[in-house]
């Protein structure tokens, strides 16, 4: 089959590669009818996610046709079409049976190493590196997906796979943040960055009772997209006193709540940022934490950040003095895909929520290594693409 | 007892757990969340540990001498199992032992439900144990052991069938 594979910083080559096969008897062979290139892959593009090796499949953005299961699946057949979570849940762990299923106990092979670093591992995802099990990804023509049954969900006939693509990640991810922040009729919320997950955080805090949602960005396409589904916006590149610009727009008492949509790249013109990035550079640091640092400086007292971006290591000048003295409260992780995919199919069925809008590029698996390259450097047109493979 | 770094507890963990009163030094206990008798059916059957040591790093058979006794007194589908061991038993000897306890806090029901020894002959045991406890975790909770070994990969030569 032809599959993405990453081989080494900024390059990522289709090679063709074997089939997968069933490795457990609760494991599913998917052929693939789409998968997204997400923001966070762009993450390994760029190195800064330890313990990718030459040779990985990437994508955990994916949905298809089932085509073959093991013995001992129970809630998917042959012919079904399913959104796979991003996220690998066993389904019967302590985490799983409490719907967290990003921090499942069982699905990551590789779970010592996580332990090293973090103290507990997370669950095992797709096509994001070996300290997360190093699972083959679904920028393929098939994928293997073990413990399919937890890690599904079969989708309506004849619904396009544009609408519900996105429950693999990003809509979920965009929704768990904005629970996260614990809305109430009449808050607030400021998002930084206005990529998919952005977006789908600025969607999913309306659905949730916001009255204003203020995003953060300095590309002008993403915050122009941002403001046709009724954000307001602030572009970072016409003036970067965040802090001042979110006290001024919720009359002196900051938004009620704030989301990280950036993660361990920000971009910025700070010196924090400047001193990171150069860190980043030389291998002394391992994050760029600047929207986080903004999120916490601008958000309310008693306000909550919510953190969806990803981050993998240490954060440097991180403000926990002004989260301590502000009594912030703070919800992040790795999405729990599989709670929210279901409800969200449901509000995509009944259209209050269409998350195709997004897409900016559909392509065949061939031109994935020039669209990551440009998605990299060309945020301004490439804003979500999507491999096609029919 | 050689070398054991890391899931150690070097003094006694002030708890309610009355094996850990009687011996300050269990350590490195997981926990399951199936009921007690899957527990125990899945301990009386010795090829679930042969699945178990199954694709562990290369060499980990020479430090594993493992034993299974049987099972008197596992509790009932409210509880759920947790092992143990203990560093001060003879020198090279870890033991696991299996206990159940309440799902959500709570004391520790007083009944030793199992024993499983296990007995390490060179250094590096506390990485080997943990590799061992999760994948035993594992397959007892899913029936199965998360695994990529035989997956597709850029890494190997495609050859066209």
């Amino acid at each position: 089959m032809k599959a993405l594979c990453w081989e080494g910083k900024q390059n990522v080559v289709m090679k063709q590669v074997h089939d997968p096969t069933i490795l457990n008897p609760n494991d599913a062979i998917i052929k693939v009818t789409s998968a997204a290139i997400c923001g966070s892959d762009l993450h390994l593009y760029n190195g800064v996610i330890p313990t990718m090796e030459k040779g990985d499949i990437l994508g955990h953005e994916t949905m298809g046709i089932v085509m073959e299961v093991g013995s001992l699946v129970k809630n998917v057949k042959v012919g079904d079409k399913i959104v796979i979570p991003f996220d690998i849940g066993c389904g019967h762990c302590h985490h799983c049976e409490e719907t967290n299923y990003s921090t499942c106990d069982n699905s990551n092979p590789n779970a010592i190493i996580p332990e090293k670093l973090y103290g507990y591992s997370g669950a095992g995802l797709f096509g994001y590196s070996h300290m997360y099990g190093g699972y083959a990804g679904g920028q393929a023509e098939f994928i293997r997906v073990p413990y399919v049954d937890t890690n599904s969900l079969v989708v309506p006939e004849g619904i396009d796979d544009d609408k519900v693509l996105f429950l693999s990640d990003i809509l979920p991810t965009g929704y768990m943040a904005a629970e996260n922040c614990n809305i109430k009729p009449g808050d607030v919320v400021a998002i930084w960055g206005a990529g998919p997950v952005g977006q789908m955080a600025i969607k999913s805090a309306f659905l949730l009772g916001a009255e204003r949602v203020i995003v953060i960005d300095h590309v002008q396409s993403r915050l122009d997209l941002a403001r046709s589904i009724g954000a307001e916006v602030i572009n970072f590149d016409e003036d970067d006193a965040i802090t001042e610009q979110l006290r001024f727009l919720t009359g002196g008492r900051g938004p009620d709540a704030c989301i990280d949509a950036v993660g361990l790249e920000a971009h910025g013109h700070t010196v924090l940022n400047a001193i990171d990035t150069v860190k980043q550079k030389i291998k002394l640091g391992t994050d760029r934490p600047d929207a986080l640092r903004q999120a916490i400086q601008a958000c309310k007292k008693s306000g909550t950040v919510s953190v969806p971006g990803v981050y993998g290591g240490f954060l440097d000048k991180f403000p926990f003095g002004a989260a301590f003295g502000k009594a912030l409260t703070f919800k992040m992780g790795q999405t729990h895909t599989q709670r929210y995919m279901k409800p969200l199919l449901e509000k995509i069925m009944n259209g209050d929520i269409d998350p195709s809008f997004v897409i900016s590029h559909r392509i065949r698996i061939e031109d994935g290594p020039e669209a990551y390259k440009q998605f990299n450097e060309n945020k301004t047109d490439y804003r979500k693409v999507v491999l096609k493979f029919q | 007892m050689e070398n054991i770094e890391t899931n150690t507890r070097r003094e006694s963990p002030k708890n309610s757990i009355p094996i850990l009163e009687a011996d300050p030094n269990y350590y490195a206990s997981a926990s399951v969340t199936n009921p007690a008798s899957d527990a125990f059916a899945f301990f009386q059957d010795s090829s679930n540990i042969s699945r178990v040591l199954e694709d562990l790093p290369k060499g980990i058979k020479n430090f594993l001498d493992l034993s299974l006794t049987s099972a008197e007194e596992l509790g009932s589908d409210e509880y759920k199992i947790v092992w143990h061991n203990s560093p001060k038993l003879s020198a090279g000897d870890i033991t696991f032992f299996i206990k159940a306890s309440p799902l959500r806090g709570g004391s520790i029901i007083s009944s030793q439900a199992n024993l499983v020894g296990i007995k390490f002959k060179d250094d590096g045991p506390s990485t080997l144990m943990n590799l061992f406890i999760k994948r035993m975790k594992a397959l007892l909770e899913t029936g199965v052991i998360a695994t990529t070994k035989g997956q597709p990969s850029g890494r190997e030569e495609y050859h066209q069938h």
